[in-house]
């Protein structure tokens, strides 16, 4: 079959494989009003079920740009097809985040994203690992989605996720910038 | 010296919400970055610098 985009290539694959990913990333961080540059996509998707569809991205002119523990990034020359970055979570990890995910249309191919606070999780697990480099983003996108969604970052279930996810200096940055 | 009161125009309410795009929009938006304003490689250095090498996990 002849794919004319990234959306379009990973939908088929999916249907073909039965395989499940979460879309992450900006156009998740888009879903939930916040709509700030981004040149990828991202999934969530276990290593096991990464390595059954590799070959067919290769088929379609992926290249693996570099593989760690945790992630895959490919990349693709032909126009439309965005690099792809594929984040490695266990199969419990995305089960769960399956479970209250919400389904998108993106070019008219269904895609899944995680529940706002999942969402909110993930970026502070990264501003956790990474703060120096991740702030100019990740803060920028948890404050713009607690700020657009109405979330109450005040409120003591906010401060747990921060600090289940992250830490208290993380979360008092968040205040601080709300 | 004979100092001007300057009489600047006062622009009010100029902050607008920020609009928010159909996802269809922002595929738009996203490919039209890519195709004129985007640096790819520069683009590329700043995602492989913030790797993150920690897998998240469902807690």
């Amino acid at each position: 079959m002849e794919y004319h985009s990234a959306f379009h290539l990973i939908s088929g694959i999916l249907k073909k494989t039965g395989i499940s990913c979460v879309l992450i990333g900006g156009f998740a961080v888009n879903y939930y009003k916040f709509s700030r540059q981004s040149a990828d996509v991202d999934f969530l998707i276990t290593e096991y079920d990464f390595n059954k569809i590799k070959n067919y991205l290769r088929q379609a002119g992926y290249t693996q740009d570099s593989e760690k523990k945790v992630f895959a990034r490919l990349r693709n020359k032909r126009p439309g097809f965005l690099d792809i970055d594929f984040m490695f979570v266990d199969k419990d990890t995305l089960d769960k985040i399956m479970l209250d995910a919400k389904e998108v249309a993106i070019a008219k191919y269904r895609f899944l994203i995680p529940s706002l606070m999942n969402m909110i999780a993930l970026k502070l697990h990264s501003l956790k690992y990474n703060f120096d480099i991740r702030r100019a983003k990740d803060l920028i996108d948890i404050v713009s989605l607690v700020k657009l969604n109405n979330v109450n970052a005040r409120a003591e279930e906010f401060r747990q996720l921060c600090l289940k996810y992250a830490n208290e200096s993380i979360y008092h940055k968040i205040l601080e910038n709300i | 010296m004979k100092t001007r009161k300057l009489k600047f125009p006062v622009i009010k309410n100029t902050s607008s919400a920020s609009r928010i795009l159909s996802m269809n929009d922002y595929l738009r938006f996203v490919s039209f970055n890519i195709k004129y304003t985007l640096n790819k490689k520069v683009y590329r250095d700043l995602k492989k610098a913030s790797a993150v090498n920690m897998p998240f996990v469902f807690k």
